[in-house]
């Protein structure tokens, strides 16, 4: 899961460079959002739910004490 | 009502608003205090005990400066839409990354052994005393211009928006006729921000942030909203643009955009002769925008721009403050979607501001292509646009929170810098007691606020917000390779950090220098090498002195590799 996440993320970095509306000013999304501008926006809202994933999925352990515990854990919890 | 009567009400009123929104900050300030423990580390880092709503309302905030909002909007009115991508998509991928891989360690590290400046752990991090002495200056002159972009959009941002309160008092010509001056406005704005810092320090920076986020999140949309009523409609304020300057709408000028251009620059000279070329009289009083087309390189390059974060001392600053590493989840998941919130209503009004005509007249009153034309004010006097002196008030008072949100974190992390790593390291070698570190801190800043205002007063006219700052983030993305090699690579030595730091940043004095020399200091200064933005050959000649020297050099001892190494957490669960 780890590996297929960080790759839609560079993936996604490849995607962001959308030079096929380069010289589109005609094509409007909802009749007013010039469409590079849509596609961009649609870039970020990506970026949001794949860090997201990142986030759920390759968290890095072990941040909050040197045991390797979270403090926010149950097992910090009890230690307290 | 005469018209001059409602100009000097609508001024008046927004003074008002923004004088209560500023009266806020302060009331916000002194209930911080109400927590306030009194010791350094309360007042540097809130004592480590910031909530992840808070941390990603403070961090969202801090990154939102005159910046993104006078400069994406300026920008865009200028160069179009792609603003949009070279900087607000790319910062979304890019922010989320430094957050996920040097935020959330340095936190860590943070956290374990008592950091409270990038400057400390980059000692202990590579054994070395004499690095601090070479990072220390160049941190701090990074760090200047960031700040001083923000005053000068808050006084920029005052003046457009109380245009016409005192008329007498402040009798300049032209737009800024009856405006609080640009040195007043700058005054009371930086001193406020300078004031909840004093009786809050980190705790009130972040709460702050968060209020300021907050506001200008909920203004912002209702500012696109409105402007877009009043330019009659989303699709009325886009075809405008289509019509006269398509080319805002792509990166690439096509043959079909100069044809356009020329044509519509025809008739606007006919209209200036006085001739009759239309039917439709107010056709012809826009002038087109000359296509400025945009490279793929340019606008890829503009990837290493974003790096800079993992550099910024005030986001280290505001990093510490979090309660634990979990507390970042919701900032590395969030941040991209709120930077869109901000940026793309901002460009959206900038690249309409281009074709902007409210009764019969241009909002904008020159082109790019107009003597001394400013895009720093297109924001404000696209606001001033909506016609409702209370909603104009509320909106530039929440573009201002917006701009003064990224300046208190700043100096509160060169106080802190000032401190712990001249004052505490040098002068006290390390012997200071918790309330000598406290009143040193509050005692920096007082001078790091009246040198920046004074700076801002001196730099305002000599360019735009945009280009000083990709200045300024690209010597922070320089840093990048040195701050990912000390996280994740086990060789970097001393020597490779030194030699990073010299190609990186020695190579963009170079490049601002040769720029500068080329086209004159006060000049536009477009930063462009090689058709690429200065930082991406920064960052790779910085990266690539760190492999080859450190290589070269003896590795660290291993105590060192232990203290940083071992046990790290990987990726995954």
């Amino acid at each position: 899961m780890k590996h297929l996440i960080f790759t839609l993320i560079l993936l996604l970095a490849i995607l962001h460079q959308d030079f096929w509306w380069r010289y589109d000013h005609e094509t409007l999304v909802f009749g007013f959002l010039p469409v590079s501008l849509a596609y961009q926006i649609g870039i970020s809202i990506a970026a949001s739910v794949l860090w997201g994933l990142a986030c759920h999925h390759c968290w890095p352990r072990g941040l909050d004490d040197p045991d390797g515990r979270d403090i926010d854990s149950p097992s910090h919890e009890l230690r307290q | 009502m005469s018209p001059a009567t409602n100009a000097i009400s609508s001024g008046f009123v927004q003074l008002l608003v923004i004088a209560a929104y500023l009266g806020a900050l302060i009331a916000l300030g002194l209930a911080s205090r109400a927590l306030f423990r009194g010791t350094a580390i309360d007042y540097f880092v809130a004592s480590r005990g910031v909530g992840p709503v808070v941390l990603v309302l403070s961090i969202f905030g801090t990154t939102m400066t005159a910046f993104a909002i006078q400069g994406s909007s300026g920008e865009a009115w200028l160069a179009g839409v792609g603003v949009y991508g070279k900087m607000a998509s790319w910062s979304g991928i890019i922010h989320a990354a430094c957050f996920f891989l040097v935020g959330v360690r340095l936190w860590s590290l943070g956290k374990a052994y008592g950091y409270q400046t990038q400057i400390q752990f980059f000692r202990d991090r590579f054994e070395c005393n004499g690095l601090g002495v070479l990072l220390f200056p160049i941190l701090v002159v990074l760090q200047m211009p960031y700040i001083i972009i923000g005053i000068i959009g808050s006084g920029n941002m005052i003046a457009t928006a109380t245009a016409g309160a005192f008329p007498r008092l402040f009798p300049a010509e032209g737009l800024a006729h009856g405006s609080v001056p640009f040195w007043l406005g700058t005054l009371v704005s930086t001193g406020v921000v300078w004031l909840y810092v004093w009786l809050g320090g980190a705790r009130a920076t972040a709460w702050a942030n968060a209020m300021q986020t907050l506001i200008f999140l909920v203004v912002g949309v209702v500012a696109f909203v409105m402007i877009a009523g009043r330019l009659g409609g989303f699709h009325n304020a886009t075809r405008s643009v289509q019509e006269l300057n398509p080319s805002k709408f792509t990166r690439g000028v096509s043959q079909e955009h100069i044809q356009n251009y020329q044509e519509k620059l025809a008739v606007w000279e006919a209209h200036q002769r006085g001739l009759q070329v239309s039917d439709n009289p107010t056709v012809p009083v826009l002038r087109p925008h000359r296509p400025r087309p945009m490279s793929e390189l340019e606008f890829a390059s503009y990837g290493f721009i974003p790096l800079s974060v993992a550099m910024f001392p005030h986001l280290f600053q505001l990093w510490l403050t979090a309660r634990s590493a979990r507390s970042f989840r919701l900032t590395v998941t969030l941040h991209p979607v709120l930077i869109m919130a901000i940026w793309a209503p901002c460009v959206a009004i900038g690249v309409w501001a281009s074709a902007a005509m409210i009764d019969g007249r241009p909002v904008i009153p020159f082109t790019p292509e107009s003597p001394g034309a400013n895009p720093n004010i297109v924001i404000g006097r696209m606001v001033a646009a909506v016609g409702s002196p209370l909603v104009s008030g509320l909106l530039s008072a929440g573009v201002l929170a917006a701009i003064l949100g990224g300046m208190d974190a700043q100096f509160l992390s060169l106080g802190s810098m000032f401190t712990h790593d001249i004052v505490q390291h040098y002068v006290r070698h390390e012997h200071m007691t918790d309330r000598q570190r406290l009143w040193t801190g509050r005692t920096f800043v007082i001078l790091i606020v009246l040198i920046c205002w004074l700076a801002g007063l001196w730099l305002r006219q000599t360019k735009p917000v945009f280009n000083l700052a990709i200045w300024c983030f690209s010597g922070f993305s320089a840093l990048f390779p040195l701050v990912i090699a000390a996280l994740f690579w086990r060789r970097a030595t001393k020597w490779g950090a030194y030699a990073s730091i010299v190609a990186g940043i020695g190579t963009g004095l170079w490049f601002y220098l040769r720029i500068g020399i080329t086209e004159g200091f006060g000049s536009r200064m477009d930063p462009q090498v090689w058709g690429l933005v200065p930082a991406a050959p920064m960052v790779l000649f910085a990266a690539a002195a760190m492999v080859v020297v450190s290589l070269a050099t003896s590795p660290p001892s291993p105590g060192t590799v232990s203290r940083f190494f071992r046990d790290r957490p990987e990726l995954g669960p």
